[in-house]
């Protein structure tokens, strides 16, 4: 059934213009990840997977083909209709983390939730309680460049888990950190997968590729 | 948390941060203080005209009281026109000129009128100006100045002439005078020697015309009848002043609105000053904030497309920018606010030190209210140059920027 997919994917596109020429980045793709699927996006640089997560995020829209998340028809949805979806249903992990640098761990995670519009003490508890999940518990209040690379990200992946998702969105999310580190987050996102998330996951590494559910090989048009 | 945030934006850069707020800071300090240069000529003049009593006054057609040496030739008919007038309680006419006391210049004010409030009697008692002089012992008031110069107390004589001595021509001899009191006047200037005597004698010392007079002086009645200051209504004053120009073509009545109308027309120039520095404070404010913010933008460019990722809206990242702005401006608002008044100060004692200066001219009054409105005006110029680095934030391309920002 149409509503067990988080995403559906029918032959979309997707065509920059760069100067004064097209440029595609993804032609006639097909996809439909499941509720609670992991799947993992594998291919060289420039093969598209950022884009496709862009499309997959709402981010962006196809130019061609239906693109269909949460039901909605990406196409047709409006700016602040996309906005929505993202702050509500959607999370995102980057490869840059892209914490505040002077917020706190605990506000970065709280800054979601502001926006979301979640009563003061709702989102304190559960700011402190996702730190604590992703094992930051004693790091509240320190800054960014106070932590390590891999407790940035799972701040950022706290942040992301801050409106209670259905979807991750991680684009290369162990890109900056050490294999060791990276493994750890990637067992961290596993177990959120585990409890019932779906996750979307664009990665080089072909370790980090096996955890999904799926693995999509693309390959450069 | 948006303020939180804006705050903690701003002070990331503290030494960018800092030269900003200063630079905003002597932006507002300035425009505060040209709104107090414009405004506060125009407080002097008016506290200085309430203060004298009269509301409206005569001079020859197109001057204004000591602006130059015309003289009304036939006063007492004017003033005999006012009296005729139920509006007007009482009047005064004033001849102004220079004349030597014992041998020294003094300006000289020849006086007709009852209960003058020109000036103020200090020591003594004052001439009496309704009452023609008795032969050989005129009765004059000096000013502090002129009595300590002229070396008499109250109960000396004088001795006055039209001319200095040793003139080729003399003018219609001298008399012998009697200082009966020690009085202050609001327009003197710092170091004059002023002596008032009785508008006859000064008539007939300086002959120019038979019953000449600078300008004439009236107060008008009002309500409270006890209070010689008190204001009469506007439309009283422009009522007396309509009448006696429709009587005298020759002559320029003014009301107290319209005399401070002729005076800020005098003061153009220095208005057009404070306007054009005004507004380059302004421009300095907007040039300013607009530079900074687009900075900062372009700088954050990575954290605002990864905020408008994770769901945050157009309208939440616009306001972001302008709280950011606002923060910035209310740090300068506040330096500058300090800035402006202590400098307003400091400006105004060295330029009231000019001796060519009434005592009690102000040209800057520090007030509050122009202060506010120094800060109004430069948040709101603040505030407009946010909008576009604003604007340009909140349509930040998103999937553009985060490519651009991971190669």
């Amino acid at each position: 059934m149409a509503s067990e997919f988080i995403i559906q994917a029918e032959s979309i596109g997707k065509t920059y213009r760069v100067g004064s020429s097209d440029v595609e980045a993804i032609r006639g793709f097909s996809l439909a990840v499941a509720r609670g699927e992991f799947v993992s996006l594998m291919g060289p640089s420039g093969c598209g997977k950022s884009t496709l997560l862009n499309l997959f995020g709402c981010i962006d829209t196809p130019s061609s083909g239906t693109l269909r998340v949460f039901g909605n028809d990406a196409s047709t949805l409006s700016d602040g209709q996309r906005t929505a979806l993202r702050l509500r249903r959607i999370g995102f992990v980057f490869q840059r983390f892209y914490l505040m640098p002077m917020l706190t761990a605990f506000e970065n995670v709280e800054l979601p939730m502001i926006e979301a519009k979640v009563p003061r003490h709702e989102r304190r508890e559960r700011a402190e309680s996702l730190l604590a999940r992703v094992g930051l518990g004693h790091r509240l209040g320190h800054r960014p460049h106070q932590l390590s690379g891999g407790e940035m990200q799972r701040t950022a992946i706290a942040r992301a888990l801050a409106n209670q998702p259905d979807l991750i969105i991680a684009d290369e999310p162990t890109g900056e950190l050490d294999r060791r580190t990276g493994a750890s987050i990637l067992a961290l996102i596993h177990e959120l997968q585990s409890g019932g998330l779906t996750v979307v996951m664009a990665t080089h590494d072909p370790h980090a590729a096996e955890l999904g559910n799926r693995v999509i090989q693309m390959e450069t048009t | 948390m948006m303020w939180r945030v804006a705050i903690r934006n701003v002070l990331r850069h503290r030494l960018r941060t800092g030269f900003s707020v200063a630079a905003l800071a002597i932006a507002v300090a300035l425009l505060a203080d040209m709104l107090m240069l414009s405004t506060g000529m125009e407080k002097t003049f008016n506290r200085v005209l309430s203060s004298v009593g009269y509301e409206v006054r005569v001079c020859p057609a197109g001057t204004l009281p000591f602006g130059t040496d015309a003289v009304i030739a036939e006063s007492a008919r004017v003033e005999r026109a006012l009296a005729g007038d139920a509006r007007v309680a009482r009047t005064l006419r004033v001849y102004g000129t220079t004349l030597y006391a014992d041998s020294l210049p003094v300006v000289a004010m020849g006086i007709a009128g009852e209960r003058q409030s020109l000036y103020r009697i200090i020591e003594g008692g004052d001439i009496d100006a309704a009452s023609p002089p008795r032969a050989g012992r005129v009765p004059v008031v000096l000013n502090a100045n002129a009595a300590a110069e002229l070396g008499v107390a109250v109960g000396d004589t004088l001795r006055l002439e039209a001319t200095a001595p040793g003139a080729a021509l003399a003018f219609s001899g001298g008399a012998t005078v009697l200082v009966t009191g020690i009085m202050d006047i609001d327009f003197d200037l710092p170091g004059q020697r002023t002596l008032v005597a009785p508008l006859a004698m000064v008539q007939r010392l300086r002959p120019t015309a038979p019953d000449a007079a600078s300008f004439v002086l009236a107060k008008l009645r009002t309500e409270d009848g006890d209070d010689p200051l008190a204001p009469a209504p506007a439309a009283d004053q422009r009522g007396v002043a309509a009448g006696i120009e429709a009587a005298f073509p020759e002559l320029s009545a003014y009301s107290m609105d319209a005399l401070m109308l002729a005076l800020q027309r005098q003061l153009a120039y220095f208005k057009q000053f404070a306007t054009i520095l005004s507004t380059i404070s302004l421009f300095i404010t907007f040039l300013l904030i607009a530079v900074l913010l687009t900075i900062g933008v372009g700088e954050r460019r990575g954290e605002i497309a990864a905020l408008r990722s994770m769901g945050f809206g157009q309208r939440s990242i616009r306001g972001m920018v302008l709280a950011e702005s606002i923060v910035l401006l209310a740090m300068g608002a506040v330096i500058g606010a300090g800035l402006g008044w202590l400098l307003a100060g400091y400006l105004d004692r060295i330029l009231t030190q000019s001796p060519s200066l009434p005592d009690g001219y102000r040209f800057f009054i520090p007030e509050w209210r122009e202060i506010v409105l120094a800060v109004i005006i430069s948040g709101a110029s603040g505030i407009a140059a946010a909008l576009l680095p604003a604007i340009q934030a909140a349509r930040v391309d998103i999937p553009r920027t985060l490519h651009e920002e991971v190669v």
